[in-house]
C-alpha cells in the first residue's frame, strides 16, 4: 500500500475535514482517557448528528427495541465507528457542492452513501466485520476523489473529462498530481483514525487482485466485500441499460461471496430501500426504487431487431437447391437480407459435407434433389450433435398437407412454397433469425449459470474445508475427527476388524502458554502436530480435538495391542527427541499417550474414546512422558519407569 | 395467359434495380441451359416409358419454369408429373405436343427478352 504524502505534496492544510462536533469528536477520541458519557455529550450539541446516528443504530439493529437515547446508540455503534460516522456526515454537510466543474458532488455523495449501505447489509449477511464499521468504511472509501476535486478543481475537472477505459483515472491523477485518489484516501482515512486493516482493504477494493492479502484471511474477505460492494453501488447509480449487463456480474460476484441468487436479491432490494431513506435525510439524490431485484433478474432481455447487431455476429446460411434457375432466384432474394454469409450446394450429399465444415445457422433446402434428397438431408444432420440447432426451412412445391406433415415429422422448422414470395420468405427468414438470437443468448446464459456454480462449488469445498478443518495444525478438527470415528466404528462392527484409538496431550502445556503467551503457545502445538503427522501409518487418522489435545484412530493395518503400543512409544519417543526453540532457548516437550483398543464388551465408540481417556489419565498420573494402554478395564504402563530423555 | 408471367420477372428485377450485374440476362440464360437438360429428360422417359424418371424432371423443370412466370407450361409440367407418379404414360404422351409446343413458345419469348435488355 502507497500512502499519500500529504506533506510532501504541500495539501496537508487543503483536505476536506470535518468541522465543529465531528472535529471536536476526533480531538477527543485522540485522547485515551476520554470516557462515553464524553461523547455522547459531544454528540448531543448537534441535533442533526444525534438524529443519524440513533436513526444508524436503529438501522443496523434486528432486536425489535427501539433505541432511543444517544448514549445507547454509541455504545451500540462503538465509539470508533461513532467518529467516523460524525466525519462523514459532517463531510456530505460541508461538500454538497464545490469548485470543480467536472466534479457531480450530488453523485458522489448519493454512491458512497448506497456503498455504505450495500456494505453495511453485506457485513451483515456475511458476519465478516461490524454492520457499522462497514456502513463508515463504504462511506469514506472514495473520500480521496473528494479531496483531488477541493485541492486541485481546474486540475482534476480536466482529468475526469479525459478518463476513458484507457486511460483510467488513476493513471490520469499520477501522471498529473503525483498521487491518486486510494493513496490519498489512505492517508485521510489514517489522520481520521480508521484502524489499519481497513485502510488497507480500501485502498486495494478497486483492484483486489493486487492485494496480496492470502486467500481466506479477514483483509481478503473485507477487500472482496469492499469490491462487490462498489459495483453495487455503480450499478444503483447506472442507468437502466447499464444495470441490465451488470447483473450478471453481481450475480457472480455474490457467488464468490457464498450467496444465492435469492438472498442476493433481497439484500439488494433492501440496501435498496435504505438508500432511499438515507437520502432524505442528508438530502442527498437517490435513484427511483428500481423494480425487485429479482425480477430484473428472471425478466427477459430485450428484444432485439434483426438490424440492430447482426453485423457483428452474421449468420451462415446453407442454400440447398438442384436447379439452376431457382438456386439463382434464392440467391437474389437472399442478396440484400443483411446479416449473413451465404453459402450453397446443389444437392443432399454436397450440403450435408459442407454443413460439417461450416456448420451454418440455417439450412434451406430443396425437397426433391437427386442422390439425397432435402427430407433424407434433414433426417440425417437432426441425428449429429451440431445439427440439432440448426434451423432448417424446406422448400415445397405445392401446399400438400400430407407431404408438409413428413418434413416436420423429418425435423424441419419451417416450410415455404415455390414459388418464393419475396416477403413471406424475408418473414420466415426473420423468425428463424429470432429463433438464433434466442438460442444464442440462451447459450450465453447457460455459459453464464456453468461458471456461477463452478465459483458456487469452490466457495462450497472451502467452506467444507473450513468447517471440518483445525486452522491452526490443518489436522481435521473434533467434529470431523468424530465423524471418522463414527464410520471407523461401523466397518469394525460390520466386518469384526480390529479398531484401536490413542489420545495424546501435551505436558504441561499450560506452563507454555502462561509463560510465553499464546502465540508461542500455537507455534508449539503446529510443530508437535506436524511431527506426529511424520510418524503416521496408512490407515492412521490424526486430529486435533481442541486445546493440546490429540486423537489418533487407526483402522488399518497393524493394530493389535503390541503393535499399538510400539506405535505409542515412537511417536512419544520422536516428539520427546524434538528441539523446539522458545525464543532461542531450547525447550523439551514431552507427551502422554493413553491407548485403548475396541474390546468385546465395547457397545459404542464412547466407550473405547473412555478407555483411552482413562489410559491417558494413568499415564499424566504416572508421572507424564508415557504410554498406557487401556486392557479389560485396567491400565498398563508401557514406558520403562524413567523414561529415556 | 400470357406466356410469361411479367410479375415474375419483374421480381427478379427487383433484386438488380440499376441492372448493373445484368441479373436478368444471366438469370435467363441459365434457364435455357437447363430447360434444354429437362427437354431432354422429359423425351427421354416418355419413350422409354419410365414414369418415375418422368416425375422427377418434370417436378425440377416445373420448379425452373415456375421462377420465370412461365404458367402455362408450368401447368403441363405439373400434369405430367402427376402421369409420371401413377405411372400413367399414355396420359403423359398425349400432352407431349402441347409440351413442345409451349417450350418453344416460352424459349422464344425469353430469347427475345435477352436480347432486348
Amino acid at each position: 500500500m502507497k500512502i499519500a504524502d500529504v506533506n510532501q505534496l504541500k495539501i496537508s492544510n487543503l483536505l476536506p475535514s470535518p468541522k465543529g462536533v465531528a472535529l471536536a469528536l476526533l480531538e477527543a477520541c485522540r485522547r485515551e482517557d476520554v470516557t462515553m458519557s464524553e461523547i455522547a455529550k459531544l454528540v448531543q450539541t448537534d441535533p442533526a448528528l444525534s438524529g443519524r446516528l440513533l436513526q444508524k443504530a436503529n438501522s443496523a439493529n434486528q432486536a425489535t427495541r427501539t433505541i432511543t437515547s444517544v448514549p445507547e446508540a454509541i455504545s451500540r455503534v462503538g465509539l470508533s465507528t461513532v467518529k467516523q460516522l460524525a466525519m462523514g456526515f459532517s463531510l456530505i454537510d460541508q461538500y454538497h457542492n464545490g469548485a470543480c466543474k467536472q466534479f457531480d458532488y450530488q453523485q458522489f455523495w448519493s454512491h458512497s452513501l448506497l456503498m455504505a449501505i450495500a456494505m453495511q447489509e453485506l457485513a451483515r449477511t456475511t458476519r465478516i466485520s461490524a454492520p457499522d464499521e462497514m456502513f463508515a468504511c463504504g462511506l469514506m472509501a472514495h473520500i480521496g476523489c473528494l479531496a483531488l476535486a477541493t485541492i486541485y478543481p481546474d486540475k482534476y475537472s480536466d482529468l475526469l473529462a479525459a478518463q476513458s477505459p484507457d486511460k483510467p483515472l488513476v493513471t490520469l491523477e499520477q501522471q498529473h498530481l503525483k498521487t491518486d485518489h486510494n493513496e490519498l484516501t489512505a492517508a485521510m482515512l489514517i489522520i481520521f483514525g480508521v484502524p489499519h486493516i481497513f485502510v488497507e482493504s480500501i485502498y486495494y477494493h478497486e483492484m483486489p487482485d493486487e492485494s496480496g492479502f492470502s486467500e481466506g484471511s479477514r483483509p481478503f474477505q473485507i477487500v472482496h466485500l469492499l469490491y462487490w460492494g462498489n459495483k453495487s453501488a455503480d450499478f444503483g447509480v447506472s442507468e437502466e441499460t447499464q444495470g441490465n449487463e451488470r447483473i450478471s456480474e453481481l450475480m457472480l460476484l455474490g457467488g464468490k461471496i457464498g450467496l444465492d441468487a435469492e438472498s442476493f436479491g433481497t439484500l439488494i432490494d433492501q440496501v435498496m430501500h435504505e438508500w432511499q431513506m438515507w437520502s432524505k435525510m442528508l438530502k442527498i439524490p437517490a435513484a427511483e426504487l428500481p423494480p425487485p431485484f429479482l425480477k430484473m433478474m428472471n425478466a427477459a432481455a430485450p428484444r432485439q431487431e434483426p438490424d440492430a447487431d447482426c453485423n457483428t455476429n452474421p449468420l451462415r446460411i446453407l442454400l440447398v437447391e438442384d436447379d439452376p434457375t431457382s438456386l439463382v432466384f434464392l440467391t437474389g432474394l437472399l442478396a440484400d437480407a443483411p446479416g449473413h454469409t451465404l453459402f450453397t450446394a446443389s444437392d443432399g450429399q454436397q450440403a450435408l459435407s459442407l454443413s460439417m465444415e461450416i456448420s451454418p445457422h440455417i439450412v434451406i433446402t430443396d425437397w426433391m434433389m437427386p442422390v439425397v434428397s432435402g427430407l433424407e438431408l434433414t433426417k440425417s444432420l437432426r441425428t449429429t450433435e451440431w445439427g440439432q440447432g440448426i434451423y432448417i426451412i424446406m422448400l415445397t412445391s405445392v401446399e400438400d398437407e400430407e407431404d408438409v406433415i413428413k418434413a416436420f415429422d423429418a425435423g424441419v422448422d419451417d416450410y415455404v412454397t415455390k414459388p418464393v414470395n419475396i416477403r413471406a420468405f424475408r418473414a420466415r427468414l426473420r423468425a428463424a433469425w429470432h429463433y438464433r438470437k434466442l438460442q444464442e443468448s440462451w447459450e450465453h446464459d447457460r455459459e453464464q449459470l456453468k461458471r456461477f456454480a463452478a465459483e458456487l462449488a469452490v466457495t462450497n469445498r472451502k467452506l467444507e474445508h473450513y468447517a471440518s478443518t483445525d486452522m491452526l495444525t490443518e489436522l481435521p478438527n473434533r467434529r470431523a475427527g468424530m465423524e471418522v470415528l463414527t464410520e471407523a466404528w461401523s466397518n469394525a462392527v460390520r466386518s469384526k476388524q480390529l479398531l484401536a484409538v490413542m489420545l495424546v496431550d501435551i505436558d504441561h502445556f499450560k506452563r507454555i502458554n502462561d509463560n510465553y503467551g499464546h502465540a508461542v503457545g500455537d507455534k508449539v502445538l503446529k510443530q508437535i502436530a506436524a511431527s506426529m503427522k511424520d510418524t503416521a501409518r496408512k490407515g492412521d487418522t490424526f486430529c486435533r480435538l481442541g486445546g493440546e489435545e490429540f486423537l489418533i484412530i487407526c483402522h488399518q493395518g497393524n493394530i493389535d495391542a503390541k503393535s499399538m503400543v510400539l506405535f505409542a512409544e515412537r511417536i512419544r519417543q520422536h516428539i520427546n527427541k524434538q528441539q523446539i526453540t522458545i525464543e532461542e532457548v531450547p525447550v523439551k516437550i514431552s507427551v502422554s499417550i493413553g491407548v485403548a483398543i475396541k474390546e468385546a464388551d465395547m457397545k459404542e465408540e464412547s466407550q473405547l474414546i473412555n478407555a483411552a481417556d482413562k489410559a491417558l489419565y494413568a499415564a499424566k498420573h504416572a508421572g507424564r512422558n508415557r504410554v498406557f494402554l487401556a486392557l479389560g478395564g485396567r491400565f498398563i504402563s508401557c514406558t520403562a519407569n524413567k523414561p529415556a530423555s | 395467359m400470357p406466356i410469361l408471367n411479367p410479375s415474375q420477372l419483374d421480381q427478379i428485377r427487383s433484386f438488380d434495380v440499376s441492372g448493373e450485374r445484368k441479373l436478368l440476362q444471366k438469370f435467363l440464360l441459365i434457364f435455357l441451359d437447363s430447360s434444354e437438360k429437362y427437354m431432354e429428360q422429359l423425351e427421354q422417359a416418355m419413350q422409354n416409358d419410365d414414369g418415375s424418371n418422368l416425375y422427377r424432371a418434370a417436378h425440377s423443370f416445373k420448379s425452373s419454369t415456375v421462377n420465370v412466370g412461365a404458367d402455362a407450361l408450368s401447368e403441363l409440367l405439373r400434369q405430367l408429373e402427376e402421369y409420371g407418379r401413377a405411372g400413367e404414360m399414355a396420359n403423359a404422351r398425349l400432352l407431349q405436343q402441347s409440351l413442345r409446343q409451349q417450350y418453344q413458345l416460352v424459349i422464344e419469348e425469353v430469347k427475345d427478352i435477352i436480347e432486348k435488355s
